[in-house]
């Protein structure tokens, strides 16, 4: 499904690529000189004492990369062409290799000062929250990692891109912008992402018509200090039990409804960004017949200081519950069979961050972790052996241009 | 062990954000008084048809968020590098905003692809060239540095 669209998709970015080069060229100036490129490199470094996070991490591991290249370009004043590739490594998760991580066709069709009015087409990015456009560039998120628990690294897959078309607007209003995003499409899934779904179920069903749409609400004042935000997402799939696998699953649908709030503040030196977040997952039938449903919640809150412009340090307070009602896991340990604390994540972070430059960042971080929530199996396969208790330091060194 | 530090750093980071916070505030008002005669001016070349923009108009330009000119030919912004202290100056003094504010606007743009960065170039002499070269551009230089065929803009 994934490979089909990414084809789908190349083939009508060249198709305008090619249209467009034939009427750019009858203009003056050559369209080479207008395409910008740009890009990012990371090496991450995780030490942990007990659990493994981002590869075997209990010996020290440097398996977290991020890599990435983009090209934009206008071929006319209203038309923007954008396109990446991105290879990640997540510690021992199956490198997925490059992939096109967003191709765009934006046609801007309001353009003032008061008034912004455009429709998007292609692989976009989901606009959902404050962070997950580029969550996979390093200088752009408030830590080395983003809040796990909410920007959950498991279900990227679902909320982070999808082939959809969007519309977006903002406006003015003097003291301040409001801008609003809104997209449908279909998300980019693949078989591990099936078994997240299913809370880590070793099923070789698929799921089908999958789709989502995505909404944001944001408001930003005058200079940029403070923002708000509130987002959502609904994402539906058909899930289809491989034929004879045990356990045996049944056919039903799955549903993801999330709603995020947003909020930053600069006051001279001081920062602040918190998110908080409901997750409601909802399984029709494919458990025993019956329905079941999570209701999640999750979120996070980061003070943070400017030393300097080069110096950024933080305090980050992060809790998440697979289900509010069931807050200490017990009756997710009843009814899954895993450890009471895989239902639930509190954490604290501790960090620092130095750019020097514009090119270059680097992050050290220190976590506290208390739930196994956002662990991921694949790093620790003896699932009763996860421990509750934790700790992580994180150093990463990322470049971009 | 890891215990230990942890109980360990929490005392120390906040007694390095205090001591910080105290360098910060010396240091900010000391700043205060010695770049105030400095504002970087914006620049577009002499034939741009606009003589004034308001300050928010400004910002929506180098924010990349208005990619069009009223009579509907593009704009092309022009900064100097981040770290550059005439770039500092220009975004705390003239735009009135917080470096990474903008930024985060840019890199938003860049890295989704839902938008496009600055031209970012290396020095004013390389501003005032490029500015004067391109139809529809936009960029900033120190007051009182002199130009030719380049025009300030004034902010109403």
């Amino acid at each position: 499904m994934s490979r089909f669209a990414l084809w789908r998709f190349a083939s009508i970015l060249m198709l305008l690529l090619y249209g467009l080069t034939a009427y750019a060229e009858s203009g003056t100036g050559h369209w080479t000189d207008e395409v910008s490129i740009h890009g990012f490199l990371s090496q991450g470094y995780a030490n942990t004492d007990k659990n493994n996070f981002l590869g075997s991490s209990k010996n020290g591991s440097f398996d977290f990369n991020e890599a990435g290249i983009n090209a934009s370009w206008s071929p006319a004043n209203t038309v923007l062409l954008s396109a990446q590739l991105l290879y990640k490594r997540t510690g021992n998760a199956k490198p997925k290799g490059t992939q096109l991580d967003y191709a765009i066709a934006d046609w801007r069709i309001v353009d003032s000062f008061d008034y912004g009015l455009g429709i998007r087409g292609g692989r976009l990015k989901n606009p959902y929250g404050f962070f997950n456009e580029t969550r996979d560039v390093p200088a752009t998120r408030p830590g080395i990692l983003l809040p796990e628990g909410i920007y959950l690294e498991y279900l990227r897959e679902l909320i982070h891109s999808s082939d959809s078309v969007a519309g977006y607007a903002h406006r003015d209003l003097g003291h301040g912008i409001v801008s609003f995003d809104a997209l449908f499409g279909q998300p980019i899934i693949n078989d591990n992402t099936v078994r997240s779904l299913l809370g880590g179920a070793p099923t070789n069903g698929s799921v089908d018509n999958e789709r989502i749409g995505v909404a944001r609400l944001g408001y930003e004042n005058a200079n940029g200090n403070w923002r708000l935000a509130v987002s959502h997402s609904l994402f539906r799939g058909d899930f289809k039990p491989a034929p004879g696998e045990q356990p045996a699953f049944q056919e039903g649908d799955i549903l993801i409804d999330q709603t995020m709030l947003s909020v930053e503040f600069n006051w001279q030196k001081l920062h602040f960004v918190s998110e908080y977040q409901w997750r409601d997952i909802e399984y029709q039938g494919i458990f025993f017949g019956t329905d079941t449903l999570n209701e999640g919640i999750g979120f996070y809150g980061q003070l943070g200081y400017h030393i300097s412009p080069e110096w950024y340090a933080y305090l980050r307070k992060e809790e998440v519950y697979l289900n509010k009602d069931d807050k200490d896991g017990v009756n997710h340990a009843i009814s899954t069979g895993r450890p009471a604390h895989s239902a639930f994540a509190k954490n604290i972070v501790y960090g620092l961050r130095f750019q020097p430059t514009f090119e270059w960042t680097f992050g050290m971080e220190f976590h506290r972790v208390n739930g196994t929530v956002w662990l991921p199996d694949l790093e620790n396969p003896n699932i009763a052996g996860q421990k509750q208790y934790w700790d992580m330091i994180l150093l990463q060194a990322a470049y971009r241009f | 062990m890891l215990n230990q530090f942890f109980q360990f750093l929490r005392p120390a980071i906040l007694f390095f954000a205090v001591t910080a916070s105290i360098f910060a505030l010396a240091e900010n008002n000391h700043n205060d008084t010695s770049e105030k005669s400095r504002h970087p001016e914006v620049i577009v070349p002499e034939d741009l048809p606009y003589e004034a923009l308001s300050l928010n108009q400004i910002r929506a330009i180098f924010s990349m968020r208005v990619r069009r000119w009223p009579d509907g030919s593009p704009i092309t912004v022009m900064v100097l590098r981040d770290q550059n202290p005439i770039h500092k100056n220009f975004l705390k003094s003239t735009l009135q905003m917080l470096p990474h504010q903008l930024r985060r606007h840019w890199d938003r743009y860049i890295y989704s692809g839902i938008g496009q960065g600055p031209i970012v170039v290396t020095n004013q002499g390389e501003m005032l060239e490029k500015v004067r070269q391109t139809d529809g551009a936009i960029g900033y230089i120190e007051e009182g540095v002199p130009h030719e065929q380049v025009r300030a803009l004034a902010i109403r």
